[in-house]
Protein backbone atom coordinates (compact mmCIF):
# COMPACT_ATOMS: atom_id res chain seq x y z
CA UNK A 1 0.00 0.00 0.00
CA UNK A 2 1.95 3.81 -1.26
CA UNK A 3 1.66 5.73 1.54
CA UNK A 4 -0.74 7.97 0.23
CA UNK A 5 -3.58 5.33 0.01
CA UNK A 6 -2.35 4.61 3.65
CA UNK A 7 -3.04 8.22 4.77
CA UNK A 8 -6.04 8.25 3.24
CA UNK A 9 -6.98 5.35 5.19
CA UNK A 10 -6.05 6.50 8.34
CA UNK A 11 -7.83 9.94 7.93
CA UNK A 12 -11.17 7.70 7.64
CA UNK A 13 -10.89 6.70 10.62
CA UNK A 14 -9.32 3.15 9.65
CA UNK A 15 -7.38 1.66 13.35
CA UNK A 16 -5.43 -1.18 10.76
CA UNK A 17 -4.24 1.58 8.59
CA UNK A 18 -3.25 3.31 11.58
CA UNK A 19 -1.37 0.91 12.91
CA UNK A 20 0.72 0.28 9.45
CA UNK A 21 1.45 3.25 9.93
CA UNK A 22 3.25 2.89 12.82
CA UNK A 23 4.63 0.19 11.98
CA UNK A 24 6.39 1.54 8.91
CA UNK A 25 8.11 4.43 10.51
CA UNK A 26 8.06 3.99 14.16
CA UNK A 27 11.92 2.04 13.62
CA UNK A 28 12.94 5.18 11.92
CA UNK A 29 11.67 7.66 13.91
CA UNK A 30 12.83 5.84 17.04
CA UNK A 31 16.07 5.34 15.78
CA UNK A 32 16.83 9.20 15.08
CA UNK A 33 15.39 9.98 18.65
CA UNK A 34 17.84 7.71 19.88
CA UNK A 35 21.02 9.51 18.20
CA UNK A 36 19.64 12.75 18.54
CA UNK A 37 18.61 12.82 22.29
CA UNK A 38 21.32 9.88 23.83
CA UNK A 39 18.66 8.61 25.98
CA UNK A 40 16.98 5.76 25.47
CA UNK A 41 13.77 6.14 27.68
CA UNK A 42 13.60 9.79 26.16
CA UNK A 43 13.61 8.59 23.05
CA UNK A 44 10.56 6.40 23.62
CA UNK A 45 8.73 8.81 25.05
CA UNK A 46 9.29 11.37 21.99
CA UNK A 47 8.36 8.43 19.68
CA UNK A 48 5.15 8.30 20.86
CA UNK A 49 4.43 12.23 20.89
CA UNK A 50 6.00 12.32 17.41
CA UNK A 51 3.13 9.86 16.47
CA UNK A 52 0.44 11.22 18.09
CA UNK A 53 1.37 14.94 16.27
CA UNK A 54 1.69 13.35 13.33
CA UNK A 55 -2.12 11.94 13.16
CA UNK A 56 -3.13 15.30 14.92
CA UNK A 57 -2.06 16.78 11.51
CA UNK A 58 -2.24 14.17 8.76
CA UNK A 59 -4.68 16.44 7.40
CA UNK A 60 -1.95 18.78 6.25
CA UNK A 61 0.04 16.41 4.72
CA UNK A 62 0.59 17.54 0.97
CA UNK A 63 0.39 14.28 -0.50
CA UNK A 64 2.66 15.39 -3.66
CA UNK A 65 5.48 15.20 -0.96
CA UNK A 66 6.90 11.74 0.51
CA UNK A 67 6.01 10.88 3.73
CA UNK A 68 8.84 10.04 4.97
CA UNK A 69 10.59 13.42 5.49
CA UNK A 70 7.62 14.86 6.51
CA UNK A 71 7.61 12.64 9.71
CA UNK A 72 11.09 12.85 10.25
CA UNK A 73 10.68 16.62 10.28
CA UNK A 74 8.46 16.04 13.12
CA UNK A 75 10.70 14.33 14.77
CA UNK A 76 13.52 16.66 14.82
CA UNK A 77 11.61 19.04 16.42
CA UNK A 78 9.99 16.87 19.03
CA UNK A 79 13.60 16.02 19.70
CA UNK A 80 14.48 19.89 19.30
CA UNK A 81 11.76 20.54 21.84
CA UNK A 82 13.00 17.77 24.27
CA UNK A 83 16.93 18.95 24.38
CA UNK A 84 15.28 22.26 25.34
CA UNK A 85 13.31 21.18 28.19
CA UNK A 86 15.91 18.80 29.08
CA UNK A 87 18.58 21.77 29.24
CA UNK A 88 16.22 23.85 31.93
CA UNK A 89 16.44 20.90 33.75
CA UNK A 90 19.11 19.39 35.90
CA UNK A 91 20.26 16.01 34.87
CA UNK A 92 21.52 13.29 37.53
CA UNK A 93 22.81 11.03 35.25
CA UNK A 94 25.35 10.95 32.34
CA UNK A 95 23.34 10.47 28.90
CA UNK A 96 25.85 8.52 27.38
CA UNK A 97 25.91 5.85 29.39
CA UNK A 98 22.07 5.20 29.61
CA UNK A 99 22.32 4.34 25.89
CA UNK A 100 23.24 0.74 26.35
CA UNK A 101 25.73 -0.80 23.31
CA UNK A 102 24.38 -3.89 21.30
CA UNK A 103 25.52 -6.65 23.47
CA UNK A 104 26.65 -8.62 20.68
CA UNK A 105 29.23 -5.51 19.29
CA UNK A 106 32.57 -5.65 20.56
CA UNK A 107 32.79 -2.37 23.00
CA UNK A 108 33.39 1.21 21.13
CA UNK A 109 36.82 1.98 20.82
CA UNK A 110 38.20 5.10 22.91
CA UNK A 111 37.90 7.43 19.55
CA UNK A 112 34.39 5.89 18.93
CA UNK A 113 33.22 7.44 22.59
CA UNK A 114 35.49 10.43 21.89
CA UNK A 115 33.32 11.01 18.55
CA UNK A 116 30.05 10.36 20.33
CA UNK A 117 30.98 12.50 23.03
CA UNK A 118 31.73 15.43 20.40
CA UNK A 119 28.50 15.14 18.77
CA UNK A 120 27.13 15.20 22.26
CA UNK A 121 28.41 19.02 22.54
CA UNK A 122 27.70 20.47 18.69
CA UNK A 123 24.75 22.66 18.85
CA UNK A 124 21.56 21.49 17.54
CA UNK A 125 21.25 22.34 14.16
CA UNK A 126 25.09 20.96 13.61
CA UNK A 127 23.86 17.38 15.57
CA UNK A 128 20.91 16.78 13.60
CA UNK A 129 22.53 17.27 10.33
CA UNK A 130 25.43 15.26 11.53
CA UNK A 131 23.22 12.42 12.86
CA UNK A 132 21.17 12.41 9.89
CA UNK A 133 24.05 12.24 7.42
CA UNK A 134 26.50 9.91 9.38
CA UNK A 135 25.03 7.88 11.94
CA UNK A 136 20.78 7.81 9.49
CA UNK A 137 22.68 7.31 6.00
CA UNK A 138 20.67 10.27 4.73
CA UNK A 139 21.73 12.65 1.34
CA UNK A 140 22.31 16.08 1.75
CA UNK A 141 18.56 16.31 -0.57
CA UNK A 142 16.85 14.30 2.64
CA UNK A 143 17.88 16.37 4.87
CA UNK A 144 17.49 19.84 3.56
CA UNK A 145 13.84 18.18 2.95
CA UNK A 146 13.82 17.36 6.66
CA UNK A 147 14.88 20.09 7.76
CA UNK A 148 13.84 22.54 5.43
CA UNK A 149 17.08 24.02 4.56
CA UNK A 150 18.75 25.05 1.49
CA UNK A 151 21.13 21.91 0.21
CA UNK A 152 23.90 24.40 0.25
CA UNK A 153 23.30 25.27 4.48
CA UNK A 154 23.13 21.66 5.29
CA UNK A 155 26.67 20.76 3.55
CA UNK A 156 28.16 24.19 5.26
CA UNK A 157 26.17 22.84 8.70
CA UNK A 158 27.96 19.35 7.80
CA UNK A 159 31.51 20.71 6.72
CA UNK A 160 31.28 22.78 10.68
CA UNK A 161 29.93 20.11 12.46
CA UNK A 162 32.87 17.78 11.18
CA UNK A 163 35.30 20.24 11.79
CA UNK A 164 34.05 20.88 15.65
CA UNK A 165 34.07 17.40 16.14
CA UNK A 166 37.84 16.94 14.96
CA UNK A 167 39.04 19.55 16.97
CA UNK A 168 37.39 17.91 20.12
CA UNK A 169 39.07 15.14 19.62
CA UNK A 170 42.33 16.55 18.68
CA UNK A 171 42.00 18.88 22.47
CA UNK A 172 41.30 15.37 23.96
CA UNK A 173 44.41 13.75 22.39
CA UNK A 174 42.23 11.02 20.32
CA UNK A 175 43.24 11.91 16.75
CA UNK A 176 44.81 8.73 15.66
CA UNK A 177 48.56 8.92 14.40
CA UNK A 178 49.91 6.95 11.76
CA UNK A 179 51.80 4.47 12.91
CA UNK A 180 55.43 3.55 12.35
CA UNK A 181 57.31 2.23 9.47
CA UNK A 182 57.55 -1.20 10.51
CA UNK A 183 53.51 -1.24 11.51
CA UNK A 184 52.37 0.17 8.53
CA UNK A 185 48.95 -1.08 7.45
CA UNK A 186 46.13 1.14 6.64
CA UNK A 187 42.96 -0.34 7.57
CA UNK A 188 40.80 -1.59 5.64
CA UNK A 189 37.10 0.07 6.61
CA UNK A 190 33.67 -1.09 6.88
CA UNK A 191 30.80 0.40 5.76
CA UNK A 192 27.69 -0.52 7.88
CA UNK A 193 25.90 0.75 5.47
CA UNK B 1 38.09 22.01 4.15
CA UNK B 2 40.08 23.83 6.71
CA UNK B 3 40.19 22.42 10.47
CA UNK B 4 38.93 18.86 9.25
CA UNK B 5 41.18 18.02 6.51
CA UNK B 6 44.39 19.79 6.00
CA UNK B 7 46.31 19.63 9.16
CA UNK B 8 48.86 18.48 7.29
CA UNK B 9 50.66 19.76 3.82
CA UNK B 10 48.42 17.63 2.31
CA UNK B 11 47.98 17.91 -1.67
CA UNK B 12 44.81 19.24 -2.54
CA UNK B 13 43.64 16.65 -4.79
CA UNK B 14 44.01 14.21 -1.54
CA UNK B 15 41.72 16.66 0.33
CA UNK B 16 39.08 16.70 -2.42
CA UNK B 17 39.03 13.04 -2.61
CA UNK B 18 38.78 12.96 0.87
CA UNK B 19 36.03 15.45 1.12
CA UNK B 20 34.04 13.52 -1.52
CA UNK B 21 34.41 10.05 0.22
CA UNK B 22 33.27 11.84 3.39
CA UNK B 23 30.10 12.58 1.46
CA UNK B 24 29.52 9.04 -0.22
CA UNK B 25 30.68 10.65 -3.59
CA UNK B 26 33.22 7.43 -3.58
CA UNK B 27 34.12 4.92 -1.86
CA UNK B 28 36.40 4.39 0.72
CA UNK B 29 38.76 2.15 -0.83
CA UNK B 30 39.25 5.69 -3.47
CA UNK B 31 41.87 6.64 -1.12
CA UNK B 32 44.65 3.81 -1.57
CA UNK B 33 45.96 5.00 -4.31
CA UNK B 34 49.26 5.58 -5.73
CA UNK B 35 49.75 9.02 -5.27
CA UNK B 36 48.94 8.49 -1.44
CA UNK B 37 51.37 6.08 -0.62
CA UNK B 38 53.96 8.02 -2.17
CA UNK B 39 53.47 11.06 -0.73
CA UNK B 40 54.23 11.26 2.85
CA UNK B 41 51.56 14.40 4.06
CA UNK B 42 49.09 12.37 1.77
CA UNK B 43 49.48 8.75 3.41
CA UNK B 44 49.11 10.74 6.84
CA UNK B 45 46.01 12.37 5.79
CA UNK B 46 44.63 9.18 4.15
CA UNK B 47 45.74 7.09 6.98
CA UNK B 48 43.67 9.65 9.52
CA UNK B 49 40.21 9.87 7.68
CA UNK B 50 40.34 6.43 7.17
CA UNK B 51 40.26 5.76 10.82
CA UNK B 52 38.17 8.76 11.35
CA UNK B 53 35.81 6.98 8.93
CA UNK B 54 35.77 3.84 10.51
CA UNK B 55 34.90 5.23 13.69
CA UNK B 56 32.05 6.65 12.35
CA UNK B 57 30.43 3.61 11.09
CA UNK B 58 31.09 1.88 14.29
CA UNK B 59 29.38 5.03 15.86
CA UNK B 60 26.39 4.47 14.03
CA UNK B 61 26.46 0.38 14.29
CA UNK B 62 27.53 0.75 18.24
CA UNK B 63 23.93 2.80 19.03
CA UNK B 64 21.11 0.52 19.89
CA UNK B 65 17.92 1.85 18.32
CA UNK B 66 16.43 -1.49 18.39
CA UNK B 67 12.48 -0.65 19.28
CA UNK B 68 10.83 -1.97 22.74
CA UNK B 69 8.86 -4.97 22.06
CA UNK B 70 5.06 -4.14 21.06
CA UNK B 71 6.07 -0.48 20.87
CA UNK B 72 3.34 0.06 18.63
CA UNK B 73 0.62 -1.33 20.89
CA UNK B 74 1.96 1.37 23.05
CA UNK B 75 1.43 3.56 21.09
CA UNK B 76 -1.68 3.52 18.95
CA UNK B 77 -4.25 3.42 22.26
CA UNK B 78 -2.62 6.86 22.94
CA UNK B 79 -3.45 8.16 19.98
CA UNK B 80 -6.73 7.17 20.07
CA UNK B 81 -6.62 8.77 23.12
CA UNK B 82 -5.78 12.04 21.75
CA UNK B 83 -8.24 11.97 18.86
CA UNK B 84 -10.76 11.82 21.21
CA UNK B 85 -9.55 14.40 23.38
CA UNK B 86 -9.01 16.53 20.26
CA UNK B 87 -12.38 16.08 18.59
CA UNK B 88 -13.83 16.98 22.36
CA UNK B 89 -12.31 20.07 22.27
CA UNK B 90 -12.82 21.20 18.45
CA UNK B 91 -16.46 20.59 19.32
CA UNK B 92 -16.13 22.63 22.60
CA UNK B 93 -14.42 25.04 20.33
CA UNK B 94 -17.30 25.45 17.71
CA UNK B 95 -20.14 25.67 20.14
CA UNK B 96 -18.30 28.49 21.68
CA UNK B 97 -18.02 30.12 18.67
CA UNK B 98 -21.78 29.41 17.57
CA UNK B 99 -22.75 30.75 20.59
CA UNK B 100 -20.92 33.99 20.13
CA UNK B 101 -22.07 34.30 16.90
CA UNK B 102 -25.74 33.98 18.17
CA UNK B 103 -24.98 36.67 21.15
CA UNK B 104 -23.51 38.76 18.45
CA UNK B 105 -26.39 38.27 16.64
CA UNK B 106 -29.28 39.09 19.38
CA UNK B 107 -27.26 41.84 20.11
CA UNK B 108 -27.33 43.60 17.10
CA UNK B 109 -30.64 43.17 16.21
CA UNK B 110 -32.17 44.56 19.62
CA UNK B 111 -29.59 47.49 19.45
CA UNK B 112 -31.61 48.07 15.54
CA UNK B 113 -34.48 47.01 16.35
CA UNK B 114 -34.61 49.28 20.26
CA UNK B 115 -33.32 52.38 18.34
CA UNK B 116 -35.97 51.78 15.31
CA UNK B 117 -39.04 51.61 18.33
CA UNK B 118 -37.46 54.67 20.11
CA UNK B 119 -37.19 57.51 17.92
CA UNK B 120 -39.91 57.35 15.68
CA UNK B 121 -43.69 57.21 16.10
CA UNK B 122 -45.84 54.76 14.81
CA UNK B 123 -47.10 55.18 11.24
CA UNK B 124 -44.77 58.39 10.76
CA UNK B 125 -41.66 58.71 8.70
CA UNK B 126 -38.06 58.00 10.32
CA UNK B 127 -36.40 60.42 11.99
CA UNK B 128 -33.49 61.09 9.15
CA UNK B 129 -36.52 61.38 6.78
CA UNK B 130 -38.32 64.02 8.39
CA UNK B 131 -35.08 65.99 8.95
CA UNK B 132 -34.27 65.79 5.62
CA UNK B 133 -37.55 66.50 4.55
CA UNK B 134 -37.65 70.29 2.34
CA UNK B 135 -40.11 72.43 4.26
CA UNK B 136 -43.51 73.70 2.04
CA UNK B 137 -43.76 76.98 0.72
CA UNK B 138 -46.81 78.01 3.03
CA UNK B 139 -44.73 76.98 6.15
CA UNK B 140 -42.11 79.45 5.02
CA UNK B 141 -42.68 83.04 7.18
CA UNK B 142 -43.06 85.97 5.36
CA UNK B 143 -40.37 88.59 5.12
CA UNK B 144 -41.15 92.18 5.74
CA UNK B 145 -39.14 94.89 5.16
CA UNK B 146 -40.31 97.03 7.86
CA UNK B 147 -39.56 94.50 10.36
CA UNK B 148 -36.35 94.27 9.11
CA UNK B 149 -35.78 98.01 9.66
CA UNK B 150 -37.09 97.91 13.45
CA UNK B 151 -35.13 95.38 13.96
CA UNK B 152 -31.87 97.06 13.30
CA UNK B 153 -33.42 100.13 14.30
CA UNK B 154 -33.77 98.31 17.84
CA UNK B 155 -30.04 96.76 17.67
CA UNK B 156 -28.67 99.80 17.03
CA UNK B 157 -30.31 101.82 19.86
CA UNK B 158 -29.94 98.62 22.46
CA UNK B 159 -25.80 98.98 20.93
CA UNK B 160 -26.10 103.09 21.68
CA UNK B 161 -27.37 102.74 25.06
CA UNK B 162 -24.60 99.86 25.90
CA UNK B 163 -21.94 101.96 24.99
CA UNK B 164 -23.29 105.19 26.56
CA UNK B 165 -23.68 103.31 29.93
CA UNK B 166 -19.97 101.91 29.82
CA UNK B 167 -18.52 105.07 29.18
CA UNK B 168 -20.48 107.49 31.83
CA UNK B 169 -19.63 104.54 34.20
CA UNK B 170 -16.86 106.18 35.76
CA UNK B 171 -18.08 109.47 35.35
CA UNK B 172 -20.68 107.84 37.61
CA UNK B 173 -18.12 106.38 40.50
CA UNK B 174 -16.41 110.39 40.44
CA UNK B 175 -20.26 111.95 41.12
CA UNK B 176 -22.14 109.74 42.93
CA UNK B 177 -24.67 112.01 43.95
CA UNK B 178 -24.83 112.98 39.97
CA UNK B 179 -27.12 110.09 39.30
CA UNK B 180 -27.60 110.12 35.61
CA UNK B 181 -31.28 110.25 34.73
CA UNK B 182 -32.60 106.65 33.33
CA UNK B 183 -32.31 105.98 30.09
CA UNK B 184 -36.02 105.13 29.23
CA UNK B 185 -36.07 102.65 26.42
CA UNK B 186 -38.33 103.38 23.99
CA UNK B 187 -41.34 101.27 23.35
CA UNK B 188 -40.86 98.85 21.13
CA UNK B 189 -43.13 99.50 17.65
CA UNK B 190 -45.36 96.99 16.11
CA UNK B 191 -44.09 96.13 12.66
CA UNK B 192 -46.41 97.11 10.13
CA UNK B 193 -46.82 95.49 7.10
CA UNK B 194 -46.12 96.85 3.95
CA UNK B 195 -49.09 97.68 2.85
CA UNK B 196 -48.00 100.07 0.13
CA UNK B 197 -45.74 99.91 -2.37
CA UNK B 198 -45.82 103.10 -4.36
CA UNK B 199 -46.69 107.08 -3.82
CA UNK B 200 -49.97 106.16 -5.63
CA UNK B 201 -51.25 104.01 -2.86
CA UNK B 202 -50.96 106.57 -0.28
CA UNK B 203 -54.46 107.02 1.12
CA UNK B 204 -56.00 110.35 0.19
CA UNK B 205 -56.19 111.84 4.21
CA UNK B 206 -52.54 111.35 4.13
CA UNK B 207 -51.95 113.19 0.98
CA UNK B 208 -54.00 116.11 2.09
CA UNK B 209 -52.24 116.39 5.45
CA UNK B 210 -48.88 117.10 3.53
CA UNK B 211 -50.71 120.01 1.61
CA UNK B 212 -48.93 123.71 1.53
CA UNK B 213 -51.20 126.59 2.44
CA UNK B 214 -49.41 129.04 1.24
CA UNK B 215 -49.36 129.73 -2.89
CA UNK B 216 -46.04 129.58 -3.60
CA UNK B 217 -45.76 126.53 -1.20
CA UNK B 218 -48.85 125.22 -3.34
CA UNK B 219 -47.29 125.65 -6.70
CA UNK B 220 -44.02 124.20 -5.86
CA UNK B 221 -46.12 121.07 -4.39
CA UNK B 222 -48.15 120.87 -8.20
CA UNK B 223 -45.01 120.98 -10.13
CA UNK B 224 -43.43 118.06 -7.77
CA UNK B 225 -46.78 116.68 -8.09
CA UNK B 226 -46.84 116.68 -11.54
CA UNK B 227 -42.82 116.08 -12.18
CA UNK B 228 -43.59 112.48 -11.18
CA UNK B 229 -46.42 111.70 -12.29
CA UNK B 230 -49.22 111.70 -9.48
CA UNK B 231 -51.32 115.16 -10.61
CA UNK B 232 -53.05 115.01 -14.17
CA UNK B 233 -53.46 118.90 -13.74
CA UNK B 234 -52.42 120.97 -16.48
CA UNK B 235 -48.43 122.41 -16.19
CA UNK B 236 -48.55 126.00 -14.85
CA UNK B 237 -48.26 128.68 -17.08
CA UNK B 238 -45.96 131.01 -15.44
Amino acid sequence: MTDDALVRRCLSGDPTAMRTLVERFQADVFALSVRILHHRQDAEDATQEVFVRVFRSLHHWDASRPLRPWIQTIAVNRCRTWLGKRSKQPQPVEHLNLIPDRPESAPPSELVQGIAAAVEELRADYREVFVLFHEQGQSYEEIAMVLDRPVGTVKTWLHRARNQVLETLRQAGLVPQEPTTSDRQTPEPTRSR
Amino acid sequence: MDAFLPTSAACPDTERLIQAVLDREHPVSALQNEHGRACPACRHRVWEATQLLTALDQLAATRDVSLPVNFADRVIPVILADQRTERRSQQRRQRILAACALAASVTLAVVFFWDRFTTTAPGSPPREITSLATPTRSETPPILVSAQLHAMRDTLADLTRRTAAETLAPAQTLLPDASPEPVTPPTPRTPTTDSVATLADVPEAAISGLEPLTGSAERAWNLFLRDVGFSQAPKPKF
